[in-house]
């Protein structure tokens, strides 16, 4: 079946519009509060050299076209009935994947109503008690940092034009001076307003994916490993993200990839972007330590394609980013995402005060780490294995893990884990054409192997109910921050 | 093409409270006093103006808006408040040329006193330039429906 993965369209047209109704949203865009305080402080922003000028006329030309086009649909549908969404597509000469997107974003920002939205052309309506105004505001990141929500993805840092935020040790810090109150931060945040429905019609709409409850949307699962000796001593299961990232660097798909780095300290390592094959071997292995994986992106912008690893809860805020009608440059080169399965993540203190408390070891008599079957496992370097329930390290997770329903990364072009298959083998979901392509390309050269497609196999069944597990646990986030 | 020479054209002239209008100010438009409508809007802090209210005009369907700002702009704040105004101008401008309202319809002229007849004339240019770019758009679709 002919892959119909959705995409973007780059561009607005407003060409045949009746100018009246153009104009008007014109208006109203000008007097959008993120164009504004962009626009305002963009000398400011062009002195702190995040952005160049052509960079910062992107974002600001991206934000108010997005927002006239928004308003101008907002201005139409607010004296219409309630619409299909097949039917708005109609109505509107944007692109069709536009209007999906603009829909589920004003959806999520709480401007209009999806009714029905079981149905595949759910229908929306304009909130009754928004017809008068549709202006809303976004504070700054900081309120979810403060309800302990902040995931610590580092995307807010990434993108703050002014550098007003910082992550520095699981603290997040704002520097109010600098701040010029654009709500971008608040933008881009995955524990902001939710995009999961957005980001779900958008595969929804790839006819070649299937979806479960627990996996989200995937097109196969494999139980895979690497062929490659060098990567097999030091992979943390089969040795497939390191497989995959050596081919991208290898066969050039990529010019650089994102991901955690071990440095000499072994369990202290760094967000690094690596350009050489050999270097990706101090990138194996698990630490089950969080870290501001997106917090490096605006130095990758050099770059024209790159890869990047990272637990679901940074793939998600992602795909947010990517999302959003702001055309940031960090997001342009982005060309794989891989994800890794996560049940809960460790700040680095907390991590090294567990192992102390409950296994009496020291940092350096660490060589492997894994969590397996609801357990956090630990191997010395005298071969010695420990172990413990999950759910005895509860007080030592990161408190935003307590709110994160994700356990495969279901927003990433390939997710791996150790979860359903046997040791020494990875877990492969595959979701996209992207990691199919990459995937399929690792085999043929050599470098991965596949034991066997899981699907409808009680392996896939398990990672299923573990993924379902996870999801049912958890409360739905609510901040009501704008 | 009979409608449009008959056209009135709508300018709007942002101007501060204090600012007197030569007596001759009129005089400049004499020839052309049957084709235009002008607005005067007297704003208290015209810098202060922001992006919105200049595009509101071109909505309520201006043809142009002409500012006077008054005074001395050499250095500190008022230089300052005077550029980021001159930018919010431009940006104006920019966004209302890609609505197909192009060749800078909003113009900004600062008077310190000591060219009041300067100013006669750059308002004068500015009329011949709008009638030489013809009227809002708008307008036509207006006549076309």
């Amino acid at each position: 079946m002919q892959f119909m993965m959705y995409k973007l369209k780059k561009k607005y047209n407003f060409e045949g519009l009746q100018l009246k109704k153009l104009l008007y949203a014109t208006y109203k865009a000008s007097n959008n509060f993120r164009y504004r305080a962009l626009f305002k402080a963009r000398e400011n922003i062009l002195k702190n050299g995040k952005y160049n000028k052509e960079e910062l006329d992107l974002i600001l030309d991206s934000i108010f076209e997005a927002e006239t086009a928004r308003k101008y649909m907002f201005e139409d549908l607010k004296n219409s009935k309630p619409l299909k969404v097949s039917e708005i597509i109609n109505h509107f000469p944007f692109p069709k994947e536009n209007i999906i997107r603009d829909l589920f974003y004003m959806k999520e920002k709480d401007l209009i109503e999806e009714i029905d939205a079981n149905n595949n052309d759910p229908i929306f309506k304009i909130r009754e008690d928004l017809k008068k105004s549709d202006e809303n505001y976004f504070i700054s990141v900081d309120s979810v940092y403060d309800s302990h929500l902040c995931c610590q993805c580092g995307l807010c840092s990434s993108i703050c034009p002014v550098n007003a935020i910082d992550l520095i040790k699981d603290y997040l810090y704002i520097d109010e001076g600098k701040c010029i109150s654009c709500g971008l931060c608040y933008e881009v945040c995955p524990r902001s307003f939710q995009v999961k429905d957005l980001i779900e019609n958008m595969f929804r709409r790839d006819e070649s994916v299937r979806y479960t409850k627990g996996l989200g949307y995937y097109k196969n699962i494999y139980s895979a490993r690497t062929v490659k000796y060098s990567i097999k001593k030091v992979g943390q299961n089969g040795g497939i993200a390191t497989s995959l990232l050596y081919y991208l660097l290898e066969s050039k798909l990529v010019d650089a990839i994102i991901t955690i780095k071990h440095l000499e300290n072994y369990w202290e390592p760094k967000v690094s972007i690596i350009e050489k094959a050999e270097e990706l071997y101090k990138t194996a292995g698990t630490t089950y330590v969080h870290f501001p994986v997106l917090s490096i992106l605006n130095q990758a912008k050099k770059y024209n394609k790159i890869a990047l690893v990272a637990l679901p809860c940074k793939i998600k805020a992602l795909s947010k980013g990517e999302l959003i009608p702001i055309k940031f440059p960090m997001f342009k080169n982005i060309a794989y995402k891989i994800g890794l399965f996560c049940m809960e993540s460790f700040p680095y203190e907390k991590m090294f005060k567990l192992i102390k408390d409950k296994f009496s070891v020291t940092k350096d008599e660490i060589i492997k780490m894994d969590i397996n079957s609801g357990r956090f496992e630990l191997t010395v370097d005298s071969g010695e294995k420990y172990s413990i329930a999950l759910n005895e390290c509860n007080m030592y997770t990161s408190n935003f893990c307590h709110f994160c329903e994700e356990l495969t990364a279901e927003f990433a072009d390939i997710s791996l884990g150790s979860i359903g298959s046997d040791e020494g083998w990875s877990t492969v979901i595959i979701r996209t054409y992207e990691g199919e392509k990459i995937f399929k390309g690792a085999i043929k050269n050599n470098l991965i192997e596949i034991k066997s497609s899981l699907d409808e196999s009680p392996i896939q069944s398990k990672i299923k109910r573990v993924a379902e597990k996870k999801k049912e646990a958890i409360s739905p986030i609510e901040i009501n921050a704008y | 093409m009979k409608e449009l020479i008959h056209m009135k054209y709508k300018i709007v002239i942002i101007s501060t409270p204090g600012f007197q209008f030569n007596k001759d100010f009129p005089s400049s438009l004499e020839k052309n006093k049957e084709n235009i409508s002008i607005i005067i809007n007297r704003q208290e802090n015209i810098t202060m103006l922001d992006i919105n209210e200049l595009i509101r005009y071109f909505y309520e369907e201006s043809d142009g808006v002409f500012i006077i700002t008054h005074g001395k702009i050499k250095e500190g704040v008022v230089k300052s408040e005077y550029n980021d105004f001159q930018s919010k101008v431009k940006e104006a401008n920019r966004i209302l040329a890609k609505r197909g309202l192009t060749d800078g319809r909003i113009k900004i002229y600062n008077w310190d006193g000591k060219n009041y007849r300067n100013l006669n004339n750059f308002i004068a240019n500015y009329f011949k330039h709008l009638m030489k770019i013809g009227p809002n758009p708008l307008k036509l679709e207006k006549l076309e429906v």
